[in-house]
């Protein structure tokens, strides 16, 4: 007996760890802090491992790591309040002209850094996050997409589309706030 | 194809036929502004895409994952399951309850707010404001106040210039700007449920940062901030 659990130990390990670093970075980019990512792919882990006798093709060990892992963030998720989307994100290119488009894509390049863009992704629901990551990051096709969510190939098409200018219109948005150098001058100077 | 068209079938590329980028694509070459927005978009897009690449994963975590696998085994007897049934639910519990804090969005107090509200006012600059008539702010988004709801809360003689959906900290307020004897007054209309503190239904309440004065109060399910 003591055998068997120790090859099913080695066995899980190399099949699994693999992609503890993909695991990471999803939950990384749901959760936005180091420390909770880790904490849900230990619970993904733990969990994958009780249930290791339930993955029935091997070849398909990541997108069933990743199902756990969504369904761990989700249940969390449920606890926190719901925010409500206000907008559909529709017409972000309207201004958009040959003659400004060029300054405009400066400025939302000198405002827009890595953690700005992670924090409007994890202000999306859940529905469009989860298929933005897998293709802006892993770079997935529709139908792996498809696979790794278990929902239909059009039902992931319109959820890109959307998540994308939901994200998309946010950013922009975003850049066209003060930005947070000008803001914390400013409360300095409130406050002097 | 024409230029409607082709900003259409640029923000729903994922949704349209491919056999209709060939076309768009071509279009874009004939058309400069479309050229332009293509252009634009796909550097937008690049830049997501860099800011969403992987990370490093930490060194110590394969170890972590290590140690809470040790002594477990999917194949448990029924005693084991048991002890092991109740403390996994205990730690699942905790977790939940920890996570859940963690994952809560941090809701601003009015002194937050109040800050977040006069740097807006202040630096914010009028000329990207999204809609100048004020019919046209229910096209911004989800807004269940009625106009005349809005304007019976407001002094009398504001002269409506414009109105957009801002960031302050985590909400997304509307912000209306006026103007009054020359003077830009900002009236943000905050959900309540995206504030960490609540206000009576009736009463405004004042908070006072330098020579601004930021006036709260609340009706029905939205909390108005004015300023200016």
């Amino acid at each position: 007996m003591q055998k068997l659990r120790r090859v099913d130990k080695d066995h899980f390990k190399e099949l699994t760890y693999p992609h503890l670093e993909f695991l990471y970075n999803v939950a990384l980019k749901y959760s936005g802090k180091p420390y909770d990512a880790e904490d849900l792919v230990q619970e993904t882990m733990y969990t994958a491992y009780r249930k290791f006798s339930q993955l029935r093709e091997e070849d398909k060990c990541r997108a069933w790591l990743f199902m756990i892992l969504r369904s761990h963030f989700l249940k969390e998720k449920r606890q926190a309040s719901k925010r409500p989307l206000l907008d559909d994100g529709e017409g972000y290119l309207k201004n958009i002209t040959s003659g400004n488009a060029h300054e405009l894509a400066e400025t939302y390049e000198a405002k827009l850094n890595k953690e700005e863009v992670q924090r409007v992704l994890r202000r999306l629901p859940e529905k469009f996050q989860s298929p933005l990551i897998l293709y802006y990051m892993e770079e997935m096709t529709y139908q792996e997409i498809s696979e790794y969510l278990d929902i239909p190939v059009g039902t992931v098409m319109s959820r890109l589309a959307r998540g994308k200018k939901h994200l998309k219109n946010k950013l922009l948005r975003l850049t066209r706030e003060p930005s947070m150098v000008k803001k914390i001058i400013s409360i300095t100077c409130l406050w002097a | 194809m024409d230029c409607e068209k082709f900003s259409h079938w640029l923000e729903n590329r994922d949704n349209h036929d491919v056999s209709e980028a060939d076309q768009a694509l071509k279009y874009a070459q004939t058309c400069e502004d479309c050229q332009a927005k293509l252009q634009f978009d796909e550097n937008l897009d690049k830049l997501i895409h860099n800011a969403l690449e992987r990370e490093e994963m930490p060194n110590s975590l394969a170890g972590k994952v290590d140690l809470s696998l040790a002594g477990m085994s999917p194949n448990r007897s029924r005693t084991s399951y048991r002890w092991f049934g109740a403390f996994s639910a205990m730690i699942a519990v905790l977790l939940v309850f920890t996570i859940s804090l963690l994952f809560s969005p941090s809701l601003p107090t009015m002194d937050e707010l109040g800050k977040h509200i006069i740097v807006n006012h202040t630096l914010y600059d009028d000329s990207s404001l999204e809609v100048k008539d004020f019919e046209n702010i229910y096209g911004l988004g989800e807004l269940t106040l009625r106009r005349d709801e809005i304007v019976a809360e407001l002094p009398e003689g504001l002269e409506f210039v414009g109105a957009r959906l801002c960031l302050l900290g985590d909400c997304e307020p509307f912000h209306l700007v006026f103007r009054q004897n020359n003077r830009k007054v900002s009236v943000y209309l905050i959900r309540a449920d995206e504030l960490g503190f609540s206000l009576p239904s009736k009463g405004k309440y004042s908070m006072q940062e330098g020579d601004q004065v930021v006036q709260f109060w609340q009706k029905g399910s939205y909390v108005f901030a004015m300023v200016g």
